[in-house]
């Protein structure tokens, strides 16, 4: 009863989004998720995307957010499947400055993949930065200790919270990259997200004939998604 | 996850009659040119490419990166707000009454 009353509780009030990163040296070091913008994709264009490239094991190699961001920041608001971008950033009091660390762009209304009655957000793209991207910064290279760790659980709870403090209770779904092979699939059922089988039907849409269920489409339920919110609250 | 990135060049010829093998191009139309159209425009396009979400890329595409982009700063990264309720009685009190000593904008 009283989980069920927590559960409740957190719908309703919502959620702040995490504002602090655990880091190899043990301390914590502040982090701000922001509403994304151009000069955050331009400069993660310019130096963390070429890092990225140089992996071809990373499901993200070859992306480009400049193509991405703007469907987002400029025509978001008006468009029914309201797609929103984020970005965490390291907070750098000292200089300033605000360095991008993992980018996450949704879809905030898309029929629910486990019922289609139901509306959720969709994880559409969601890219962290490796190490060498941040170590690597011409005139302010983060220390390899206090590079933010956890990133992935980090941005996937940005899509967790956007979901919950928009009446979707919680609920996202996205589909894990085939590139990203089973690891990818486990690590989507280690953060709490359960996969659609094979032989369930996809919401309406185009995508139930060009991209039906295979097996590699992911969903949180209500009480898994608060779960997962919960384990992060210590961060926020 | 996600759109292949050539779809995003086929969409940017087919829409912006631009070149789809000219990176360069297409990036500027989607910056510059796309948020200019019409909302049912934009609307087409955004279904067109959630369409591809999750296939796979048929054709390589030319990578170019800008230079010297500056880091952002944090004045003009503000964080998201947090729903009333859920950033606490002090960002509570903050917000209906005004500035209440030690609390912090950024919460």
């Amino acid at each position: 009863m009283a989980r069920l009353a927590k559960m409740f509780l957190r719908q309703l009030r919502g959620v702040p989004f995490v504002s602090r990163a655990p880091t190899k040296s043990g301390e914590e070091v502040p982090i701000r998720v922001a509403r994304m913008r151009i000069p955050h994709v331009l400069w993660w264009h310019a130096q963390v995307q070429p890092v990225i490239d140089k992996d071809p094991e990373r499901a993200d190699n070859g992306w480009n957010w400049l193509l991405y961001a703007p469907l987002a920041i400029t025509a978001g608001a008006v468009l029914s499947r309201r797609p929103v971008g984020y970005t965490v950033g390291l907070c750098d009091a000292e200089s300033e400055r605000f360095i991008p660390c993992a980018l996450v762009q949704l879809l905030g209304r898309i029929p629910a993949l486990d019922n289609h009655n139901r509306e959720s957000g969709f994880v559409w793209f969601l890219s962290t930065a490796p190490d060498e991207a941040l170590t690597t910064i011409e005139d302010h290279p983060i220390a390899a200790d206090r590079i933010p760790k956890r990133l992935g659980a980090i941005g996937l709870d940005v899509a967790v919270t956007h979901s919950l403090n928009h009446r979707r209770l919680g609920r996202v779904g996205l589909y894990a990259d085939q590139d990203g092979g089973e690891p990818l699939l486990q690590w989507y059922r280690s953060r709490g997200m359960s996969v659609l089988p094979a032989d369930r039907r996809l919401p309406s849409g185009p995508r139930r004939l060009l991209k039906p269920s295979d097996g590699r489409y992911c969903y949180y339920t209500v009480p898994a998604a608060i779960k997962a919110s919960r384990s992060l609250d210590p961060l926020r | 996850m996600p759109t292949p990135t050539s779809v995003f060049h086929r969409v940017a010829a087919k829409y912006g009659n631009i070149d789809p093998s000219d990176s360069e191009a297409v990036q500027r139309w989607f910056t510059e040119e796309l948020p200019s159209l019409s909302p049912a425009l934009i609307e087409t396009i955004l279904e067109e490419l959630l369409t591809y979400d999750g296939t796979r890329p048929v054709e390589q595409i030319a990578r170019i990166y800008p230079k010297g982009a500056p880091i952002p700063s944090l004045a003009s990264s503000p964080p998201v707000r947090s729903p009333l309720l859920a950033a606490g009685w002090r960002e509570l009190v903050r917000r209906l009454y005004g500035r209440v000593k030690g609390s912090s904008p950024d919460r």
